[in-house]
């Protein structure tokens, strides 16, 4: 009895520690871009740095580069955002009424893309597209990034579907709603978390896609992920801690609003708590 | 870093609210509208060089972009996009040239629309099948050996150091696609062979990367610089950019040429960068932007902040690039001129035997 | 047969997204991956003649070595991940008060919303040779010069991924436990650590290989990661591509190198579920 007590409390012991390491290993990289941001050298020295300065902020700010990136990169994931809920909600609820033996398959092989390196998706791309070189860039990055975001809006819709009863939209229908208004009436607003959820992540794989986006981008139209890498790998210099801070605090403040309009922990528990 | 004009400002403005895809479609067709042209330039000091002298000049705005590896990584975008790059002017050095010419993409360069082109050697000009000019020179480029003193336990004096103990993990060694792999040119020479012999530069490397000295393999200029600066690594294979930089930035560097290349294997490697205007852009505001940079004043300041050596031959040479230069006497003893054609076609060849023989044994 | 109807036309944006990006892009890359190629050109010329020869290029025991540190470091990775994320799950799920709870899972969100560029420049900075641990790790005697240790820290690059949307996946899961077996089986006089390997991580299962399924396809995909974390040195499949389409213009053999993952990758994903399928029925 005595033992079995020693073992818990060693295991309690053990689990703080996990906890604490892990969260000192998550959040270790974060400081330390927050402080190499403030470096004053313009040279990638060692750590830390000798005295402190803004001078990065102060480049980051009139750095056309970057922001040109940053906007090209908001644009994508909101057309993205808005096209992959669309396509993958009408999907998902197709494939929600499918008979059982359909379902499996027919879900599993629209998830696939979720396996394919995103490398591969962008050379596979870059080379069908390359026959149609009249296709605005634009709409080229657009059409990666749905590939890899229709297959979660489906899977997140799946879910909040799964929840629905299909009587209730049966009921709806013998109440003599014609099968939008049933759609519209009933199944929205209760799948309305898990579309949102899906959205959510739809928006973030898009605004953070360097893969697909390095193939398809050309020297006008390329999103932020691109131009960071192109910074880093042609001038580098620590604007780009600057630059992260600020998606830090971007981050913070998406958040916030994602709270106060859905409930961050609702949206994200529906989408991946049931996962 | 692009210009931004009162046109960008009002295109932002306007796309607040704009659909994400109509708006991208009006912003490229916007773009081609006024005298406004794309350059693709190197990152560090020859950006800056170049955005400050171009800002000189009023009559063309130019929309900046940078290479982002290799020269070469950029020419499979321009392919892909072609007959419609997207860019005007292209920055390259000799290798570049060599595939711009032989898939035909360069505007011909002529001395009505580059006058200046006048007072730059003629041997620095590289052709196409048809006989056209494809480039216009702007700097002679030195690769070289070279180390950072206070961080390298011993002087190094040959080849053959790189392989001492003292060195683990100091070398920065460039992959193959970087120089052109000049840097394994430079050890099949000392080695007994040359660019069409390579066997005994192999080697070498097997050697050398066996040895676990070679701390980091640059995919990118800007690697060496960054792993220097950490000290990270000591030792590297790079352009007189480099050094310049890192000689600016206070680093105690050591410059490893004009020293016997029979015993001690350090040969100098020239080339020439410059541009490329490629067909079907804004190709006249193009060669009137090049024709103002390479004339001898300008090409003088361009190369005095990079620290190095100007093509156009009325341009003086600043006193930082003069241990870069070399007479006619040493240029036959210590540099030496690889076959570029030959070399430019042998990247995938190179790059497989790197994958297979040597980065495993990294 | 209406609703049959109504539900083909739900599904054809959907298709077509799929057919138009990704079947008939893959049928040009297979299609090209046959090709022969011209040193020194970009791409295949059109009309190059048929080969084999961009795959049998491939074979051999040095790329091969490829494959495996890929998928080896990545499968570390996600065993990693799992380990360390279940009990922090557990934690957060269980014993955590609602508001650290909260905490908790906004800054899981948030670090997945964090650029992952920054993430991988930050771990760079962070365990990298020059990194603030650096001289810890000199003094700890450290070979941080080693492809051992690239190796590590290319497994902590992974790991930063993995964690955060393993624990994610896994909160899930524990919620839908029921508390009262595990209660149940510590009433009968299992210890706590014995509740939990007889019931609580059987029951887990199916999140345990959803999280383990995630991070590992993450892994294997990785490109910025080895590629900024690698110094050069070490390289995951995805490099290779990459550096035969961008560097040396060789799409022949990129498009054999993709096809060879791209089987690779659906044969990892059925044995794996295989493997669930079985855990979940025993």
């Amino acid at each position: 009895m005595l033992s079995k007590r020693h073992t818990d409390a060693g295991l309690g012991v053990l689990l703080k520690a996990t906890i604490a390491l892990t969260a000192v290993f998550l959040l270790l990289p974060v400081v330390m871009t927050v402080i190499m941001s403030f470096d004053s050298r313009n040279y990638l020295g060692q750590f830390p740095p000798p005295s402190l300065s803004t001078q990065w902020f102060t480049k980051f700010a009139h750095n056309g580069y970057l922001w040109s990136g940053l906007r090209t990169s908001l644009l994508l994931a909101t057309a993205t955002t808005v096209g992959a809920t669309t396509v993958g909600a009408l999907a998902a609820l197709a494939i929600s009424r499918m008979t059982a033996q359909w379902r499996d398959p027919v879900t599993t092989a629209f998830l696939s893309p979720l396996v394919l390196p995103g490398v591969i998706i962008g050379f596979a791309l870059l080379m069908a597209f390359s026959a149609l070189s009249a296709v605005p860039t634009f709409l080229k990055m657009l059409a990666g990034h749905l590939l890899i975001t229709v297959p979660f809006t489906i899977r997140m819709t799946l879910i909040g579907l799964a929840g629905i009863s299909a009587t209730l939209g049966e009921a709806a229908l013998s109440l003599g709603a014609n099968e939008r208004q049933s759609f519209f009436t009933i199944i929205l607003p209760l799948a309305k978390n898990s579309i949102a959820a899906g959205a959510i992540f739809a928006f973030a794989f898009s605004m953070d896609d360097l893969t697909i986006s390095l193939f398809l981008s050309d020297f006008n139209t390329y999103p932020l992920p691109v131009a960071l890498v192109g910074l880093m790998r042609s001038n580098f210099d620590l604007t780009l801690a600057a630059a992260a801070v600020f998606l830090m605090g971007l981050t913070v403040i998406i958040l916030i609003v994602l709270d106060r309009i859905f409930g961050l922990e609702r949206v994200i528990g529906h989408g991946i708590y049931k996962a | 870093m692009f210009t931004m004009s009162r046109r960008n400002l009002l295109k932002s403005a306007a796309s607040v609210g704009a659909a994400g895809v109509g708006l991208s479609l009006a912003r490229i067709a916007g773009a081609r509208a006024a005298e406004t042209i794309t350059v693709v330039e190197w990152g560090g000091d020859y950006f800056e060089a170049m955005k400050a002298m171009a800002a000189e000049q009023s009559d063309i705005n130019v929309n900046w972009i940078l290479h982002t590896g290799g020269s070469a990584a950029i020419l499979p975008k321009i392919k892909a996009m072609w007959p419609h790059p997207g860019i005007d002017v292209l920055t390259g050095w000799d290798v570049s040239w060599q595939t711009v010419a032989r898939e035909g993409w360069a505007e011909p360069v002529t001395l009505e629309k580059v006058p200046n082109l006048a007072d730059i050697p003629q041997k620095l000009l590289v052709k196409d099948g048809a006989g056209n000019i494809v480039n216009i020179p702007r700097t002679i480029t030195a690769l070289s050996w070279m180390y950072r003193e206070d961080t390298t336990p011993f002087e190094i004096a040959k080849l053959d150091d790189l392989l001492d103990p003292r060195l683990k993990g100091k070398i920065c060694f460039p992959i193959p696609t970087l120089n052109q792999n000049v840097q394994m040119v430079s050890l099949a020479l000392y080695k007994g062979g040359d660019e069409k012999n390579m066997e005994p530069a192999w080697e070498f490397v097997k050697k050398l990367a066996r040895s676990g000295n070679i701390g980091r393999v640059a995919n990118a200029d800007v690697d060496t610089s960054n792993s220097l600066t950490s000290g990270e690594t000591s030792v590297t294979f790079n352009n007189n950019g480099t050094f310049t930089e890192l000689t600016r930035r206070n680093f105690k560097m050591r410059l490893l040429n004009r020293m016997d290349p029979m015993t001690t294997g350090f040969r100098t490697f020239y080339l020439q960068e410059g541009w490329c205007v490629l067909k079907g852009g804004n190709t006249d505001a193009s060669f009137k932007l090049i024709n103002f940079l390479i004339s001898p004043a300008k090409n003088e300041q361009y190369n005095r902040i990079i620290g190095a050596m100007p093509a156009n031959i009325k341009a003086a040479v600043s006193d930082e690039a003069k241990p870069f230069m070399f007479n006619n006497d040493e240029m036959n003893k210590y540099a030496y001129v690889p076959d570029w054609s030959y070399i430019s076609e042998q990247s995938d060849a190179w790059m497989k035997r790197w994958e297979q023989e040597i980065q495993p044994l990294l | 047969m209406r609703h049959f109807k109504s539900q083909l036309l739900l599904l054809l944006p959907a298709a077509a997204v799929y057919l138009f990006f990704l079947v008939l892009p893959l049928w040009t890359v297979i299609a090209e991956s046959f090709r022969t190629f011209t040193p020194g050109r970009i791409g295949a010329v059109a009309g190059a003649p048929l080969t084999v020869k961009n795959y049998t290029e491939f074979a051999g025991p040095v790329y091969a070595t490829y494959f495996g540190q890929t998928y080896v470091l990545a499968f570390f990775a996600s065993v990693i991940a799992i380990i360390i994320a279940f009990p922090v799950a557990y934690y957060i799920a269980k014993n955590a008060s609602a508001s650290v709870r909260k905490i908790w899972i906004s800054a899981l969100v948030g670090l997945m919303f964090l650029s992952a560029l920054v993430r991988i420049y930050a771990i760079e900075l962070t365990f990298g040779s020059v990194g603030i641990l650096a001289p810890f790790m000199s003094f700890v005697g450290v070979n941080m010069n080693g492809t051992a240790y690239i190796n590590i820290i290319i497994i902590v690059g992974l790991l930063h991924y993995a964690i955060p949307i393993s624990i994610l996946i896994m909160i899930g899961a524990i919620l839908n436990l029921n508390p009262r077996l595990t209660e149940a089986a510590q009433s009968l006089g299992a210890s706590a650590i014995e509740s939990h390997l007889s019931v609580t991580i059987p029951l887990c299962i199916k999140g345990i290989v959803s999280a383990f399924l995630v991070s590992m396809t993450f892994g294997v995909s990785a490109f910025a990661i080895p590629w900024i974390l690698g110094r050069g040195r070490v390289q995951f499949i995805s490099n290779i591509i990459y550096s035969r389409f961008s560097e040396v213009s060789n799409y022949p053999s990129g498009a054999a190198i993709s096809i060879i993952m791209l089987v690779l990758s659906l044969l990892m994903i059925f044995i794996i579920s295989r493997i669930a399928t079985f855990f979940d029925r025993t």
